[in-house]
Parts: structure tokens; C-alpha cells; sequence
């Protein structure tokens, strides 16, 4: 018995998906791309990790596809053509080889509040948090740098 | 019932975003697979953790924040060179052709 | 301490020193130095034996290796004692004679550099006869060789001698090559190098069978003896003191020699009827070609290869006494005619008997000349006769009527060849030939040894242990009578003009073509070359090409292996995915 939470998230995502990827015009890509966010988040919350579905639209619709569109309207794309025949075999045996390895059923678990994630995120793995942000800011600054004014 | 699913998803969600990366010649498309791949990726872990005790379940959503993290550095440093390419006219990755022998 | 056997090679080598290093000035005098050594060689030998009679094996050591000490050793006894005596003695000769013969248009650094490979010559053939290990021998049997090379070819500019001195160089090193051979099969068999250890112990086996027909071979090519005597009348080509000291009185001997000094080895393995008929050979063959030979020079040589065979002949039977008397004598006389054809080449500007007329009588050149012509054809009481009787008495001794026969001969051939050298050099009415003093004087001293010589044959014998044979034997008398055969046959022929169809006869012709033998051995020397451009080409061709061949697939695969890097980004990304799915396969499979 499906959840109908699941059945929309899961169309949502693996269309969102291939529209991404296969719209001609890359600001209809970029919306596709916004449905598959929304997509993953009810997925994660129909998983019971709501405090991450949560941050997946607020960071990821809001932010990053914000950003492509940002991007899309400072310097416009041409229509893409298609790539080669041999990375979507690639694509499709390594879909087949993970198959074969993933366990298909596994209790579910009950919801996680979100003061325990934040006791474990800036807790016990306070290291790993301050290193991504490092690379946040590592990021930013390189950006910045390639896209000053003046550069050859 | 929800494991398979999202098993599902994830796999197809990942074998498109490497077709993104490998057949794609847009800079933005690229970026777009690796992101398609990297969220493919989170929503695997939390369908598996489900299986852990709630402890083990915090530290997977830690990781995934984590991973998010680094997720959007992606995009950001993808976006900066397809923006500097841009300006020189370049937008087919196939065009930068420099490590060729 | 060293001994004093050890010092007689010392004055020449002394000699070579000075040679190398003297100033243009004293070029000419080095000759007299020669002199000098030489001297004081007989001297360092008079006194050795007066120090011991008998084999004396000094040792001191030359180098090791492998663990195993190689001493240097000396052997004095009645066979080198003779030797070094006739290396010493003919060397005063020849280095005095240079002095005369090396006229102004010699260029002074030439003249050191003869003088001082002619040291060396005299100090390696020195080595070679007081040598008591056979390793030693060798490497003073190749300075002999490489001396005479340089000898031979000393005019560089000539073709003809550069050409001889290649083809003797060659032959000798194809016979030294089997006497290398059979040195390592006797160390190989008994263990040492000591020629005296190795006749003790030598047995009748197949190895020393082998290693007896190396030694053999080599002293032929050193000795020309048929079939590697092809070199020693292309030789003459060198200057004529080379003549007189290496192809007639000294190196020439080194292989008779060493057949002398390993003769107990030889005659247990039974070669002495195959060096008999060799000697057999050599003696026919160079009689013929010593009859119809026109070049003055040339016809001493077949006539040197001639009483080598005697010699050979003699030690056949095993005769060592008699073969090295006989060695003693013929190096004096043979020497004596070289100066006396230098003498004459000189006075006539020409190496032609056939144009050659010098005045037949009293004068002084005509005199020695005949003394040593009449000391090779074996007439009383020259020293040749002596010898040569010694050698008849051998062979009757040893009672094979056949060689007998040959011999006497061969007595008779050689003296028809030599009277008819002299006759055609020498003839009623021709004119002088005035000569320096330093040229007549060894020849003359030579003279006077020759005629004295038969009273040494007590001596030289007594060294050996053994008793001079009787001279005056039916034989002897028989022998006699032969000479004056000889000398009647050629005076027939050659003055009243008897037998005018000898000439013209199919073994004149053959003689003249020098029976074809220099053609083989050029023929063989062809085919080797040929074989040697073969190997060449497959040098070339084959292993080349394969190494380069090499080259070109390393190139090849190369190339293919450098398309992977397409500058493309999604190659590389494909490189990627695709190694990650193949290690997920993998360990999925070790699963």
C-alpha cells in the first residue's frame, strides 16, 4: 500500500528530473529542476525527516534555483544539443549495479525532533559543520574572485 | 513500503544526473546533474537510516546537512566559471579543449 | 735477487727505451746501441750457462688471478742457451747493418721507431726461447708477430709492403689462434701452464692429441711451412735487415722451436710421420719455387723456407740436436746472403737477378756472397756441411729409406738453387759494388763464422748430452757428391745453356704460378670476409631492425594510449563514472 504522499513526491521528483535535463529552453529546465526539489522534500517527509524537508525548500527552491535563474538572465544559453549514447549507457548499468546490492525492506523508525539533530549537528559533529562552511565561504570568495570586474 | 520506493527514486534520480554530467555539453546543465546526483544521494541515506536507532537517524540527517553544504558550494563555483565562460563567449563545455594532447 | 737468466732481455729493451725517446740527431747512432746489446746479450748468456748447465727453471711471480699465482719463469738449457745465442748474435750483425743500410732519405723519427720495434723484436724473440711457461711464450710469440708486422710494413707509403705485412700479420694470428687453442686444452688436461710440469705429465690422449696439432699449426704459420707459408716471400717486401734478422735467422725459427721445445709431447701422440711429410712438402714445393724465382730477395726466402723444413725434417725423427745445430748454422749464412742481396740491391737499384751483374771475383761482395752460398748448398768444410750431415745421420738412424731418399734429393735441389742465385747475381765482366763499412762487416764476420762453424758441432751437441756423429761416413761422401751434382746441374744450365725446355716444362709453370697456394689462402681469406659481411648484414638487417622495430610499436602504443586525453570534460568524467562502476562490480564479486 502506496502513501499518496510517496506517489506524487516520487512523480515529482523523477519528472522533475528528466525535465531538467530534457526541456530545450534552460529556464523551463530550472523550473523542473525547483518540482524535483519540492519532490525530495515530501520524500522526506513522508520518511519522517521533517525538520529536512523543510530545509530542502527553503535552501535549495529558494536558494539555489533563485540562483540559477540569477544566473540564466545575466548571460543567456543556447539550445543545447543532446550528448553521447555511451554516458546514458553508463547511466543505466549503474543503476542496474546498485540494484543489486540495496536491501528492499527495512522497518520504518519514528520521527527525529529537531533539538536532537541540532544536539548531533553541533555537537558531536560540530567539526564537520565548521569545515562545510569553510567551504561555503571558500566558495563564495572564489566566485567573487572569477567574476570581478577587470580580469582577463 | 517506503523503502523501495525511495530506493527507486534515488537510483533514477542519480542515472539521470550522471547523464546530466556525461552527455550534456551546457555548463548550467552539468551543474544541474551533479546537484540531481548529490540529492539522489541524501534521499538514499535517510531511507536507509530509517532502519537505525535514533541516534543513528540524527547523525544521518547531520551528514545530509553537511552534504547540503557542500551542495551548494557546487552551485556556486559551477555558476562563477559558467558566468566567467560566459563572458568570453564560451558556452559548450566542448570548446575548452586545453588538456588535449 | 733476481736471477741473472732474467737480464737477457734486458739490453734490448734498454735499446727500445732509448729508441723511443732519443732526439733526431742520434737517430742513426741507435744502430750502433743495437750493437752494443747485442753484445751484451751473448754475454748475459755465455755467463747464464756458465752459471749452471742444465735446465734451470728460475720463478718469480707475474700476476694472479682467480686465486691462482702465474709466475714468471725462465728455462735455460741447451736449446735456449743456442737460441738466445743466435737471437744475440745475428742481432749485433743486423743492427749494424742498418746503421749502413738506412740511407739520408730516411726521416730520423722513422729510423728511432725501426730501431725501437726492432728492439723489440729481438727482446720478445728473447722471451719466446727462455720461456718456461707456455702463457708466457704466447704473449712473447705475439709481440714477435706484432713486431714483424710493423717491420714488414715499416714503409707505409708502399703499397706492396703495407699488403705483405697484413697478409703475414693474418697468418700468424690464424696459427696463433690454434696455439692458443692448444695451450688451454694442455692446461685444460694436466693443470699448469709449466712446460715442463706439462711434458712430465703428458699422456696419449685425444685433448692432448688436439692441443699437440694447435702447436703445431701455430709454429707453421710462424715457421712457413706448407700450407701457411704464403706470407714469407711477400715479407721481403720489408726493409732487408728485416730480412736478414726476422724471416731468416730469428722469428722463422720461433716455431721451429717450439716444436723442438715440446717435441716429447708431439712424438707421444704420434705426429712425427704427419711433420715429416709435412717438412717433405714444404722442402719439394720450395726447392721448385726457389728454381724459377727472379727476385733476388724472394728466392732467399723459398730457400729459407727450404732448410726450415730440413730443420723440421730432422726434429721429425727427433733430432733436437741435430735440428738446432742446423738452425745455428743457416741462420749465419742465411743472414750473411740477405746482407750480401742487400749489398747488391743497393749497388744495382734493383731486386731483379735478371738485370743484375756485379763483378764476378776477387772483390769482397762476391767473396762473402759465394762463402754463403757454399755454406747452404752444404759444401765442406763450410758449416753447413756439418749441419747437414748431422741431420742425414739422424734420418739414417732412423731407418726410413723413403725420407732418405727425398732428402738426398732435396740436397741436390738446393744447391742447384742457390748456385743458380748466385750465378745469375754474380757474372764474369759485371761491375763493383761498393758498400759502407757497416754493411761489409757483418757480412764478413758472418763469412768467417760460417767457415768456422763445423768446429762448434761438438760444442753445441755436448750441450744436448749427446755425441757429434762422425763425419766421415758413406753417406756423407754420397751427400758430397750430390752438391757437386747440383752445382754441375746448374752451371749445365744455366751457363752452357743445356736443357732449354726446362723451362717451359708443366712444373716450371706451376712454380712460377707458385702452385696456386697464394691464390687458396687468398681465397680463403675472401671467403672469410664474405662470411664476415654476412654477419653484417644481419647486424644490420635483422637485429636493427628489430630493435627499432621495438622503437615503433613503444611509438605506436604511445599514440593510441595518448587519444584517451581528449581535453574533453566529459571523457574525463566518463573515466570516472566508469571506474566507479567497475570497482562497485568488483566488490560486489569479492562479496
Amino acid at each position: 500500500m502506496i502513501d499518496a504522499l510517496l506517489l506524487v513526491s516520487s512523480a515529482l521528483c523523477l519528472g522533475g528530473a528528466a525535465y531538467a535535463l530534457g526541456a530545450r529552453h534552460l529556464m523551463r529546465g530550472v523550473l523542473g529542476l525547483a518540482a524535483f526539489f519540492i519532490g525530495a522534500a515530501g520524500l522526506f517527509a513522508g520518511m519522517g525527516a521533517w525538520f529536512l524537508a523543510a530545509g530542502q525548500l527553503f535552501l535549495f527552491v529558494g536558494g539555489v534555483v533563485a540562483l540559477f535563474v540569477l544566473a540564466f538572465s545575466s548571460a543567456p544559453t543556447p539550445v543545447q544539443r543532446e550528448g553521447t549514447l555511451a554516458a546514458a549507457c553508463a547511466a543505466g548499468a549503474l543503476t542496474l549495479a546498485l540494484l543489486a546490492f540495496l536491501p528492499v525492506s527495512l522497518p520504518q523508525g519514528a520521527p527525529l525532533p529537531p533539538a536532537a539533530l541540532a544536539q548531533a549537528l553541533f555537537g558531536e559533529y560540530g567539526l564537520a559543520l565548521e569545515i562545510a562552511l569553510l567551504l561555503l565561504f571558500a566558495g563564495i570568495v572564489g566566485a567573487q574572485y572569477l567574476l570581478a570586474e577587470g580580469r582577463a | 513500503m517506503t523503502l523501495p520506493v525511495v530506493l527507486g527514486v534515488s537510483l533514477a534520480v542519480f542515472a539521470l544526473g550522471i547523464y546530466g554530467v556525461l552527455a550534456k555539453r551546457d555548463i548550467l546543465r552539468i551543474a544541474i546533474g551533479g546537484t540531481l546526483m548529490l540529492s539522489a544521494v541524501t534521499l538514499l541515506l535517510v531511507a536507509l537510516a530509517q532502519a537505525l536507532p535514533q541516534q543513528g537517524m540524527a547523525t544521518v540527517q547531520a551528514f545530509v546537512l553537511v552534504v547540503w553544504a557542500v551542495e551548494a558550494v557546487e552551485a556556486i563555483v559551477a555558476i562563477a566559471l559558467f558566468l566567467y565562460l560566459a563572458r568570453k563567449g564560451i558556452t559548450d563545455i566542448d570548446e575548452l579543449r586545453e588538456l588535449k594532447w | 735477487m733476481i736471477p741473472l737468466p732474467f737480464l737477457i732481455p734486458l739490453p734490448f729493451a734498454l735499446v727500445m727505451l732509448c729508441a723511443l725517446v732519443a732526439p733526431a740527431r742520434a737517430a742513426r747512432r741507435l744502430g750502433y746501441l743495437g750493437s752494443l746489446a747485442g753484445a751484451a746479450t751473448l754475454l748475459l748468456v755465455f755467463l747464464s750457462y756458465a752459471g749452471g748447465t742444465g735446465t734451470q727453471a728460475a720463478t718469480w711471480t707475474w700476476f694472479g688471478a682467480a686465486g691462482e699465482q702465474f709466475p714468471l719463469t725462465i728455462t735455460l738449457d741447451a736449446l735456449s742457451l743456442v737460441l738466445s745465442g743466435i737471437v744475440s748474435l745475428i742481432g749485433v750483425a743486423v743492427f749494424l747493418y742498418s746503421v749502413g743500410y738506412f740511407g739520408d732519405e730516411e726521416r730520423p723519427s722513422d729510423l728511432s721507431r725501426y730501431y725501437a720495434i726492432l728492439s723489440l723484436f729481438a727482446a720478445s724473440m728473447l722471451g719466446v726461447v727462455l720461456s718456461g711457461s707456455l702463457l708466457q711464450l704466447f704473449v712473447c710469440w705475439e709481440l714477435v708477430g706484432i713486431s714483424s708486422y710493423l717491420l714488414i710494413g715499416f714503409w707505409h707509403g708502399k703499397d706492396e709492403a703495407m699488403r705483405a705485412a697484413r697478409k703475414a700479420l693474418l697468418t700468424i694470428l690464424v696459427g696463433d689462434a690454434f696455439l692458443l687453442a692448444g695451450i688451454m686444452l694442455l692446461r685444460a688436461r694436466y693443470g699448469t701452464f709449466d712446460i715442463a710440469r706439462v711434458l712430465a705429465l703428458a699422456r696419449p690422449d685425444t685433448l692432448t692429441l688436439l692441443a699437440a696439432i694447435g702447436i703445431v699449426v701455430g709454429a707453421i704459420s710462424k715457421s712457413a711451412q706448407f700450407p701457411l707459408h704464403a706470407w714469407l716471400p711477400d715479407a721481403m717486401a720489408g726493409p732487408t735487415p728485416v730480412s736478414a734478422f726476422l724471416h731468416s735467422a730469428t722469428m722463422v725459427k720461433a716455431g721451429l722451436f717450439l716444436v723442438a721445445r715440446m717435441l716429447p709431447l708431439l712424438l707421444l701422440v704420434g705426429l712425427s710421420p704427419w711433420l715429416a711429410a709435412l717438412a717433405l712438402v714444404t722442402i719439394a714445393l720450395s726447392a721448385c719455387m726457389a728454381l724459377v724465382e727472379t727476385d733476388i730477395k724472394r728466392a732467399l726466402a723459398y730457400s729459407t723456407m727450404n732448410q726450415l723444413g730440413f730443420v723440421l725434417l730432422a726434429l721429425s725423427a727427433g733430432a733436437v740436436a741435430a735440428g738446432t745445430y742446423h738452425m745455428l748454422t743457416h741462420s749465419m749464412f742465411k743472414a750473411l746472403l740477405f746482407f750480401a742481396a742487400g749489398i747488391a740491391i743497393h749497388a744495382t737499384g734493383t731486386q731483379d737477378m735478371a738485370r743484375m751483374r756485379l763483378a764476378l771475383g776477387a772483390n769482397a761482395l762476391a767473396i762473402v756472397a759465394g762463402i754463403g752460398a757454399l755454406a747452404l748448398a752444404g759444401m765442406v768444410p763450410l758449416s753447413g756441411f756439418f749441419s747437414k750431415e748431422t741431420i742425414l745421420d739422424a734420418l739414417v738412424r732412423q731407418g726410413n729409406w723413403t725420407i732418405v731418399a727425398c732428402f738426398m734429393l732435396a740436397v741436390l735441389l738446393s744447391a742447384a738453387y742457390i748456385a743458380r742465385w748466385y750465378l745469375l747475381v754474380f757474372a764474369r765482366g759485371g761491375r763493383d759494388a761498393r758498400a759502407p763499412w757497416q754493411m761489409m762487416a757483418p757480412a764478413v764476420g758472418l763469412a768467417l763464422l760460417s767457415l768456422a762453424g763445423g768446429l762448434a758441432m761438438g760444442k753445441v751437441f755436448g750441450l744436448f748430452g749427446e755425441a757429434a756423429p762422425p763425419v766421415l761416413t758413406p753417406w756423407t761422401l754420397l751427400s758430397l757428391a750430390l752438391v757437386l751434382a747440383g752445382f754441375l746441374c746448374t752451371y749445365l744450365s744455366c751457363v752452357r745453356g743445356w736443357a732449354a725446355w726446362l723451362p717451359g716444362t708443366a712444373l716450371a709453370s706451376a712454380a712460377r704460378a707458385r702452385f696456386l697456394l697464394d691464390d687458396l689462402s687468398a681465397g680463403v681469406a675472401r671467403a672469410a670476409l664474405g662470411v664476415a659481411r654476412a654477419c653484417a648484414w644481419i647486424d644490420g638487417n635483422v637485429v636493427d631492425r628489430a630493435v627499432r622495430g621495438v622503437a615503433v610499436r613503444m611509438g605506436a602504443l604511445a599514440r593510441g594510449a595518448r587519444r584517451m586525453q581528449t581535453g574533453r570534460v566529459a571523457t574525463y568524467a566518463f573515466a570516472i563514472v566508469a571506474g566507479f562502476i567497475a570497482l562497485v562490480l568488483l566488490l560486489g564479486a569479492l562479496r
